[in-house]
């Protein structure tokens, strides 16, 4: 048994493909939704992304908040920033994890301004949510 | 001296030609913007469908315990515009529209007591309206013709924060509205709080047929929070690119209008330049008819 799931971005569909299974967080908790699952809205907490595709390899997505709704069969998932994993600069995460972590000691020391130390750590979250994401 | 009108003519049709030239470039550069730009708010559309048919869903739910998330304040005292042009000119009336209705809002609001702020996205607001003595909070500027969602978000985070700490009661959106490629509108419409699905074209189609009742994770009153500065840059940047698109097509036709400009102009120079030069010819055989008539008579009296 398989259904769609289509992870959809304002700037592209990511992905739409059949799957058997989607495993996501939301604020809840871990969900997995399977086929004739009931209708749900949920909003999605940032991070791995895994959807068990029909011939059953498995895509791994890294997905930085939105929602998903689940509703006849098929599962949508709207994501302000997505990406799969064989997109995913892991050079690039490492250095942007890097410098998150020095800005974050950096403005700690200085006693900087809430927002700033809040942006700092959403960045950190992002790079080593990509990593968990591209590492397996 | 006849030859040196001829001179100046001449110069003036060679200026305007290379004037046509840069016109007719930025005409084409233009024309294929357009098709990007269409082609990034055709691709944008699923995402902003997908959180409208949420929100469609959640409102149902909450009902009338939205709060002042959902629906029109009945008497907004504070309120703030985000106001979308372009970053350059050139482009005929596109910025002049929009700026003027903000104008008029703002005046408006002003002899009725309503605070207004502004919010603006492209370089030729700030100057407009601070020389006509109205503040701009913030603005933004460097990619009205190509706007990214990380653009978007940022534009977001000046609107929707002061709306959820009840700063503002309402926040507008002015922008102008790319409803085909020959129909560009100035529209005035509400961002936030969010618009109630039942209202005009919130959703396009209604919620699919289903049975049972939707699960909510987190309850429905909780998503609409989270729903909310989601929904608002989605809407924000749908309007970035409505926006791009129609500064695109004004460009254009600007651009092509200032093309078939240059063409006439080239033409009736050329016309007058014709004529400066027949007078002078004209007027160079008088003169040599002119001497060998007197020679002439010289030769015949003597």
């Amino acid at each position: 048994m398989a259904f769609t799931a289509t992870v959809v971005t304002p700037e592209r569909i990511l992905v739409e493909a059949e799957v058997s299974a989607v495993n996501l967080r939301t604020a809840d908790g871990e969900a997995a939704f399977l086929p004739g699952h009931t209708p749900v809205i949920g909003s999605v907490v940032a991070g791995l992304v895994r959807l068990e595709q029909a011939d059953g390899t498995e895509l791994r997505l890294a997905v930085h908040g939105g929602f998903v709704h689940v509703e006849n069969d098929r599962v949508e998932l709207l994501a302000p920033v997505a990406e799969r994993s064989d997109e995913i600069d892991v050079a690039r995460a490492q250095r942007a994890a890097e410098a998150a972590e020095a800005r974050i000691a950096e403005l700690r020391g200085a006693e900087a301004g809430d927002r700033d130390l809040a942006d700092a750590e959403a960045a950190l979250r992002r790079a080593q949510d990509r990593l968990a994401v591209a590492g397996g | 001296m006849p030859g040196g009108q001829e001179r100046v003519l001449r110069r003036r049709i060679r200026s305007v030609r290379a004037t046509q030239k840069i016109t007719r470039a930025m005409e084409l550069i233009a024309t294929s913007q357009i098709a990007r730009a269409q082609g990034r708010l055709a691709v944008a559309a699923p995402y902003q469908r997908g959180l409208a048919g949420i929100l469609a869903e959640a409102a149902k739910d909450v009902g009338t315990h939205g709060g002042h998330l959902l629906g029109v304040p009945e008497d907004p005292r504070r309120v703030l515009v985000v106001l979308l042009v372009a970053d350059r000119g050139l482009c005929g009336g596109y910025n002049a529209n929009v700026l003027r209705t903000v104008e008029r809002l703002v005046r408006a609001n002003g002899s009725t007591g309503v605070e207004t702020r502004l919010v603006s996205v492209g370089r030729k607001a700030p100057s407009y309206l601070r020389f006509r003595g109205i503040q701009v909070d913030e603005s933004f500027i460097g990619f009205s013709d190509r706007p990214a969602f990380a653009d978007a978000r940022s534009v977001a985070a000046a609107a929707v924060p002061p709306f959820l700490a009840g700063d503002v009661d309402q926040v507008l959106l002015v922008s102008t509205r790319f409803l085909s490629a020959g129909s560009q509108v100035v529209e005035q419409r509400q961002l936030l709080p969010l618009p109630e699905p039942s209202g005009e074209g919130a959703t396009g189609e209604g919620p699919a047929p289903r049975e049972g009742y939707v699960e909510f994770e987190p309850e429905a009153r909780e998503l609409l929070g989270d729903l909310v500065p989601r929904y608002a840059e989605a809407a924000i940047f749908g309007a970035l690119l409505e926006a791009a698109a129609s500064e695109h097509t004004a460009r254009q036709r600007a651009m092509a209008a200032a093309t078939d400009n240059a063409e006439e102009l080239v033409k009736n120079l050329s016309r007058i330049m014709n004529r400066a030069r027949q007078d002078a010819i004209t007027t160079e055989i008088m003169e040599i008819v002119g001497g060998a008539e007197a020679l002439r008579r010289d030769v015949e009296s003597a």
